[in-house]
C-alpha cells in the first residue's frame, strides 16, 4: 500500500440554500479544493461522489459528473456512492483505496446534497427510506424517534441526564458560532435547548441536526506527488468501515459498528484513542455524540454524560470533539457530511481553523454513521488523519 | 366499502378473511434452533433451506425503550408512541404502542407488553393498513 496524502480540501457554506443548484454547490467546493491543493483539473484521474436524495427524491442522477463538468473535469471515471448519511465517508474510502493501491495517483472524494426546498412530509418520507422501509419505515419510525429511544435507555442504564445531553448542543452550537461555514451562527443556552419544542420525547428541536444543503471536496494523492505541492502534508493513517449485524440482542446504548470500525482504524494506524488530538463525530442528535465518546474509547461505557459536563470535549478540553460545530450546528447535508468532517480535520491539522483552532493537533479522527435498521446502524466509518 | 390490507402478507399466517385476526410468524430453523423475523427462506447460520419451518411469534414481551413522536410521515398523526419490544422468544420488534395514554405516565422501560392486531395507518387511497401493535399487559386505560 502506498502512503496517501489529503492534498487539498474545500467546502461550501452549509445551510438552507434553496436558490442554489446541486451543480452550483459542487462547482464552488471543487474549485476551492483544487485551489487549496494547487492542482489543475487535468490532474484528476477519478472521482467518487456521495449523494443520497438525488435519486431517492428524483432530483438528478449522476450529480458528481454534472458538478465536476463545471470545472472541466470530464472524461474520467466518476462513481456515485450512496450509503445514507455516511455516503461521503465511503466515497473517501474508495478514493483512498484507489490511490493506496496504485490504481490512480490523484483523485477526488466529495459529497453533495440538497435537502431544502421540499415539503417536510416528503423529506421525512425520504429520510424514513434510510431506515428499513419494510420493517420500520412503513410503521412510522423517524430518525429523531430512534435516537429518542436510545436516549431513554442510556438514561435508564447509566443515569445520564437531559442536562448532560443538552450540553452537547450548547457546546456544538458554540463551536459553530466560530465557524463561518456553519449553518447556525448563534450560541444557545442549556435552558433554550431544554425548553425548545419536543420533537420525539425526550429529544427537543435543538437536540436534532437541521436539514441542510452543501458540498465538501477532498483531493487525495501520493506522497511523492504531494511533496511537489506542499512541505506540510496531511496523511491518511487509516480509514476503516463496517456494517451492522442487526441482532435482536443488541444493547441499544452503543453502536457496535462504531466500535468495530474504530478498533480496526486504531490498529492499522498503530495508535489508541488517547493519541487522538481532536475528533469530528456523527452528532446527528445530541445523545449520539455521548454514545460516540464511549464507543470510540474516549471514556468508559456510561461516562459520556459526565465527560461532556466536565468540558473535556470543548475546543480547549482534553479531547476536543466537533470543533466545527458538528452536524448539530454546522449542518448535515447527508451525502456531503463525511467529507466535510475530513475538511475540518485537515484545516485543524494545518492550523488554519481561526477562532476554533485546537492547540497543536497531531492526529484527527473523523467518524460517520449511515442508515438504520433494527436498532443498529447499517454503516460506520472511522478515518484517522495525521500530520 | 373500506378496503383493508396487511402491512406485510409475509409476516402472518395466511388468513384473507379478517386483517384484525392475524397470527404473526417467524422462521424457525430445525437444525440450529434459531428463530428469525421477518421470515426467511434460508437459515444464514446453517445455509440450509429445507430446515426452515413457520413458527408463531410470542405475543408477550418487554419494552426495551419508547418515544412519543410529535412529528410523523404521511399517514401518522402525531403525537403517537412507538418502541422496541423484546419478545419472550428472543425476537425484537419495532412497534407502535397503543392503549397507553397518557404515554409518559403509563409507559416504563422493561415493562411487560402484549401484542394486539390493530390499524397501523392508511394508504393515500384510504385503504386501511393492519399489523401488530403492543400495549401494557395490565390492559388499556380507555
Amino acid at each position: 500500500m502506498r502512503n496517501v496524502v489529503v492534498l487539498g480540501v474545500g467546502m461550501t457554506l452549509f445551510g438552507k440554500q434553496p436558490e442554489r443548484s446541486l451543480r452550483e454547490l459542487g462547482e464552488e467546493a471543487i474549485f476551492l479544493a483544487l485551489k487549496d491543493a494547487g492542482v489543475s483539473p487535468g490532474n484528476i484521474n477519478a472521482a467518487w461522489c456521495g449523494n443520497v436524495l438525488g435519486s431517492l427524491c428524483g432530483q438528478q442522477a449522476g450529480v458528481g459528473q454534472l458538478a465536476l463538468e463545471q470545472l472541466g473535469i470530464t472524461g474520467i471515471p466518476v462513481v456515485r456512492v450512496e450509503n445514507a448519511c455516511s455516503s461521503a465517508s465511503f466515497a473517501f474510502k474508495e478514493a483512498y483505496m484507489a490511490v493506496a493501491s496504485g490504481f490512480y495517483d490523484t483523485v477526488i472524494a466529495m459529497g453533495i446534497e440538497k435537502m431544502s426546498g421540499f415539503d417536510t412530509a416528503a423529506t421525512l418520507r425520504a429520510m424514513a427510506g434510510t431506515s428499513d422501509c419494510e420493517l420500520e419505515g412503513e410503521q412510522g419510525i423517524t430518525f429523531p424517534g430512534v435516537f429518542a429511544m436510545i436516549t431513554r435507555r442510556h438514561m435508564h442504564q447509566y443515569g445520564t441526564t437531559m442536562d448532560q445531553i443538552a450540553r452537547v448542543a450548547v457546546k456544538n452550537r458554540g463551536n459553530g458560532s466560530l465557524n463561518p461555514k456553519s449553518q447556525f451562527q448563534g450560541r444557545v443556552s442549556l435552558d433554550e435547548v431544554r425548553q425548545s419544542r419536543v420533537i420525539s420525547s425526550p429529544l427537543t428541536l435543538y437536540d436534532c441536526c437541521p436539514i441542510s444543503d452543501g458540498c465538501a471536496v477532498a483531493i487525495l494523492t501520493t506522497k511523492p506527488i504531494a511533496k511537489k505541492y506542499t512541505s506540510n502534508p496531511i496523511y491518511v493513517a487509516a480509514s476503516e468501515q463496517t456494517s451492522g449485524t442487526y441482532r435482536d440482542d443488541l444493547d441499544i446504548t452503543k453502536f457496535e459498528p462504531t466500535i468495530r470500525a474504530a478498533n480496526k482504524a486504531y490498529e492499522r494506524a498503530g495508535i489508541g484513542p488517547r493519541d487522538v488530538s481532536l475528533a469530528e463525530v456523527h452528532d446527528c442528535f445530541t445523545i449520539a455524540e455521548i454514545l460516540h465518546y464511549e464507543d470510540l474509547g474516549f471514556c468508559k461505557k456510561g461516562e459520556g454524560g459526565p465527560m461532556v459536563e466536565r468540558g473535556d470535549t470543548e475546543i480547549n478540553g482534553k479531547i476536543p470533539v466537533n470543533p466545527s460545530g458538528g452536524l448539530l450546528s454546522k449542518g448535515h447535508p447527508i451525502g456531503a457530511t463525511g467529507v466535510a468532517q475530513i475538511v475540518e480535520i485537515v484545516d485543524q491539522l494545518k492550523g488554519r481553523s481561526g477562532d476554533r483552532q485546537v492547540k497543536n493537533p497531531k492526529i484527527g479522527l473523523a467518524h460517520c454513521l449511515g442508515a438504520f435498521r433494527h436498532a443498529d446502524v447499517c454503516s460506520a466509518s472511522v478515518t484517522l488523519l495525521k500530520r | 366499502m373500506i378496503k383493508k390490507r396487511l402491512i406485510n402478507d409475509k409476516w402472518f399466517l395466511p388468513n384473507i378473511d379478517d386483517p384484525q385476526d392475524q397470527t404473526p410468524i417467524g422462521s424457525h430453523c430445525n437444525d440450529c434452533g434459531r428463530l428469525y423475523f421477518p421470515p426467511k427462506r434460508v437459515c444464514p447460520n446453517c445455509m440450509h433451506i429445507d430446515c426452515m419451518e413457520t413458527k408463531e411469534l410470542s405475543r408477550q414481551g418487554k419494552l426495551v425503550s419508547f418515544t412519543v413522536s410529535y412529528v410523523g410521515p404521511q399517514g401518522f398523526a402525531p403525537p403517537y408512541a412507538y418502541g422496541w419490544v423484546d419478545l419472550l422468544d428472543g425476537i425484537r420488534l419495532f412497534s407502535l404502542l397503543t392503549d397507553c395514554q397518557p404515554f409518559e405516565e403509563r409507559l416504563r422501560l422493561d415493562m411487560p407488553m402484549e401484542m394486539v392486531m390493530d390499524k397501523i395507518t392508511e394508504d393515500p387511497d384510504g385503504t386501511e393498513v393492519y399489523g401488530y401493535k403492543f400495549r401494557p399487559v395490565s390492559g388499556g386505560s380507555k
